[in-house]
C-alpha cells in the first residue's frame, strides 16, 4: 500500500507545525520589515516632495523679488534718465539766455559806441564841412561863407509861404515886438540892417532885434521868436548826412553780426 | 527496492512506525527553520542589510509579488500557508543531491497529507473571506443539478496535486536507480540534475494551483471564466 495512514497524519501535523513556525520565524518578520521599509521609503519621499515643494516655492519667491528688484531698477533708471533730460534742457535755456543777455549788452555796447562816434563824425565832419565850405566859398566865389550863408537865409526869408509867415508874426511878443537872431559867426552892421529890414518886410511893422552869436549853430543862421524859428543852417545837411552814416554803420554792424553766425 | 520512503522504518515503538519519510521532513523542517530563525534575527530596515536576510526578502518578496498576481488581492493573509508549502517541497527535492537522502515529497502520504492540507485550506479561506453562505453557494453554480460535479472536482484536484507531485518525484528517484545500474558512470548525474530541476517546477506548480484554488474560493465574483481556464491548462501537465 503506497499510503500510510498514520504517515498521513504525522505528516499533516509535521506541516502544520511548519507552518507555524514558519510564519512565526521567517513570514510575519520578513514581511514586516519589507512593509517597515517601504513605509520608510514613502514617507522619506514624501519628505523630500514636501521639501521640494517648499524649495520651488522658494525658488518662486525668489524669482518674484528678482524680478521686483528689476522693475524698480528699470523705473529708477527712466527716472534718472528723464532728470538728467530736464536738467540738460534747463542748463541749455540758461546757457542760450546767458548768450542773449551778452548779445544784447554787445549790441547796446556797440550802439552806444557807434552813437558816441556819429556824435563826434557829426561834430568833425560839420567843422570840417564848414571850413571846406568857407574855404572853397571864399576860394572859388572870393565871397565869404558868411555872406553866402545870409544870403540864403534871407532868400529863404523872402520866399516864405503866407501861411508860414503869418504862423511867424503870431507868435511875435505883442508888447515887446523882439526877434532873436543867432547866428555861427559875428554879423557886420551892414548884413546886420540887411536883416532887419527883410525881417520888418515879412512882418509888416518895426522890431527890435537881438543879434547873437551862438556856436552851437556850427555854421548857419537863424530868426526865432517866442515859439517859433526860421533857419538856414548847415546842420540840416549834416543831418542827412548823419541819417545816411547811421543807415551805412546799421547795415555795416548786422553784416558783421551775420558773417559771425554763419562763422559759429 | 523500495518504491516510497515510506516503506523504510527506522524506529519502531509500542505500534507507532517512525519511517524515513517523517524522519527526513523533519529534517527538512529543522534545516528550514534554522536558516529562517538564524536570518530573522538581526533584521535591519536600513540599506545595509545580510546576506541572508536579502535572500529571504527576495524570496518572499517574489511569493507575494506572484500571489497577488493570481489572486489580485492582497497577499499577507494566504503567505504563511502558501510560502510554507513552497518551500518545503523545494528542499525537499533540493536535498535529493544528498546521497542516501530519501525525499519526503516522492511518498504518497507526505503529498496525500500537503493535498488534503490544501484540501481543507481553501473552504476556509473562502469561508473567511465570503462567509459560510456565499461559500457553499458556489457548488450550486451555474445550477443545482452541478452540485455533484463541483464536489467530484474538488475531490478530483485534491486527489491530481498528491498524485502528480508523488509521481514526478518518486519517478526521478526511480529513473535515476535504475540508470544507476545500467549505466553507472556520468548519466545518473545527468538524470540528477534534471530531478532537481523538475523538483522546483512541481514545487513551483504545486504551489500555484494551490494558490488559483484558493483564489477561486475567495474571489468576488470577478471572471469566473478566465480562473476556470486557468486551472484547466495546469491541471493538463
Amino acid at each position: 500500500m503506497l499510503i500510510d495512514s498514520f504517515t498521513v497524519i504525522a505528516q499533516i501535523i509535521n506541516f502544520l507545525i511548519l507552518i507555524y513556525l514558519l510564519k512565526r520565524f521567517l513570514f510575519s518578520r520578513i514581511i514586516k520589515i519589507m512593509d517597515d521599509r517601504e513605509m520608510q521609503i514613502t514617507g522619506r519621499m514624501q519628505d523630500a516632495e514636501a521639501v521640494k515643494e517648499e524649495a520651488q516655492k522658494e525658488l518662486e519667491k525668489q524669482r518674484r523679488i528678482r524680478e521686483e528688484l528689476q522693475q524698480k531698477w528699470n523705473e529708477m533708471l527712466a527716472q534718472a534718465k528723464k532728470d538728467a533730460r530736464k536738467k540738460r534742457e534747463e542748463l541749455v535755456r540758461d546757457a542760450r539766455k546767458k548768450i542773449d543777455e551778452e548779445q544784447k549788452n554787445w549790441r547796446e555796447a556797440i550802439l552806444k559806441q557807434q552813437t558816441a562816434f556819429l556824435r563826434d563824425l557829426r561834430h568833425l565832419s560839420c567843422e570840417q564841412v564848414c571850413q571846406i565850405s568857407r574855404k572853397v566859398l571864399s576860394d572859388l566865389a572870393s565871397e565869404k561863407l558868411e555872406n553866402q550863408l545870409i544870403e540864403n537865409f534871407l532868400i529863404q526869408l523872402t520866399q516864405l509861404t503866407k501861411k508860414e509867415k503869418a504862423d511867424f508874426v503870431w507868435f511875435i511878443d505883442r508888447d515887446e515886438r523882439r526877434i532873436w537872431v543867432n547866428s555861427s559867426f559875428r554879423l557886420t552892421r551892414e548884413k546886420q540892417s540887411e536883416i532887419k529890414k527883410t525881417l520888418e518886410e515879412i512882418i509888416g511893422d518895426k522890431v527890435e532885434i537881438d543879434f547873437k552869436v551862438s556856436p552851437d549853430l556850427i555854421c548857419g543862421i537863424e530868426a526865432r521868436t517866442e515859439g517859433k524859428k526860421i533857419s538856414w543852417n548847415i546842420e540840416n545837411y549834416l543831418d542827412r548826412l548823419e541819417e545816411q552814416l547811421k543807415k551805412a554803420f546799421t547795415e555795416l554792424s548786422f553784416q558783421e553780426l551775420d558773417v559771425e553766425k554763419k562763422e559759429n | 527496492m523500495e518504491i516510497s520512503p515510506d516503506a523504510i522504518i527506522i524506529l519502531k515503538w509500542n505500534g507507532i512506525h517512525i519511517n524515513a519519510t517523517i524522519v527526513f521532513t523533519w529534517a527538512v523542517m529543522v534545516i528550514l527553520v534554522f536558516i529562517s530563525w538564524m536570518a530573522t534575527k538581526n533584521l535591519t530596515i536600513g540599506p545595509k542589510i545580510s546576506r541572508w536576510q536579502n535572500f529571504l526578502e527576495v524570496i518572499v518578496g517574489y511569493m507575494r509579488q506572484q500571489v497577488r498576481e493570481i489572486t489580485q488581492q492582497n497577499p499577507d493573509p494566504f503567505i504563511p500557508f502558501l510560502g510554507t508549502l513552497f518551500l518545503f517541497i523545494s528542499v525537499s527535492n533540493l536535498l535529493d543531491i544528498i546521497p542516501g537522502y530519501q525525499p519526503p515529497t516522492g511518498s504518497l502520504s507526505t503529498t496525500s497529507a500537503l493535498a488534503i492540507c490544501v484540501f481543507f485550506a481553501i473552504p476556509i479561506f473562502g469561508i473567511a473571506k465570503k462567509g459560510i453562505r456565499d461559500y457553499f453557494k458556489h457548488y450550486l453554480e451555474p445550477s443545482i443539478f452541478m452540485m455533484p460535479f463541483n464536489i467530484i472536482g474538488d475531490f478530483s484536484r485534491t486527489l491530481a496535486l498528491a498524485v502528480r507531485l508523488f509521481g514526478n518525484v518518486m519517478s526521478g528517484t526511480l529513473i535515476v536507480a535504475v540508470l544507476l545500474l545500467i549505466t553507472p558512470l556520468f548519466v545518473p548525474i545527468v538524470m540528477q540534475i534534471l530531478g532537481l530541476l523538475i523538483g522546483q517546477i512541481q514545487a513551483y506548480i504545486f504551489t500555484v494551483l494551490a494558490t488559483v484554488y484558493i483564489a477561486s474560493a475567495t474571489r468576488i465574483e470577478n471572471k469566473p471564466n478566465k480562473i476556470e481556464q486557468k486551472e484547466g491548462s495546469k491541471e493538463n501537465e
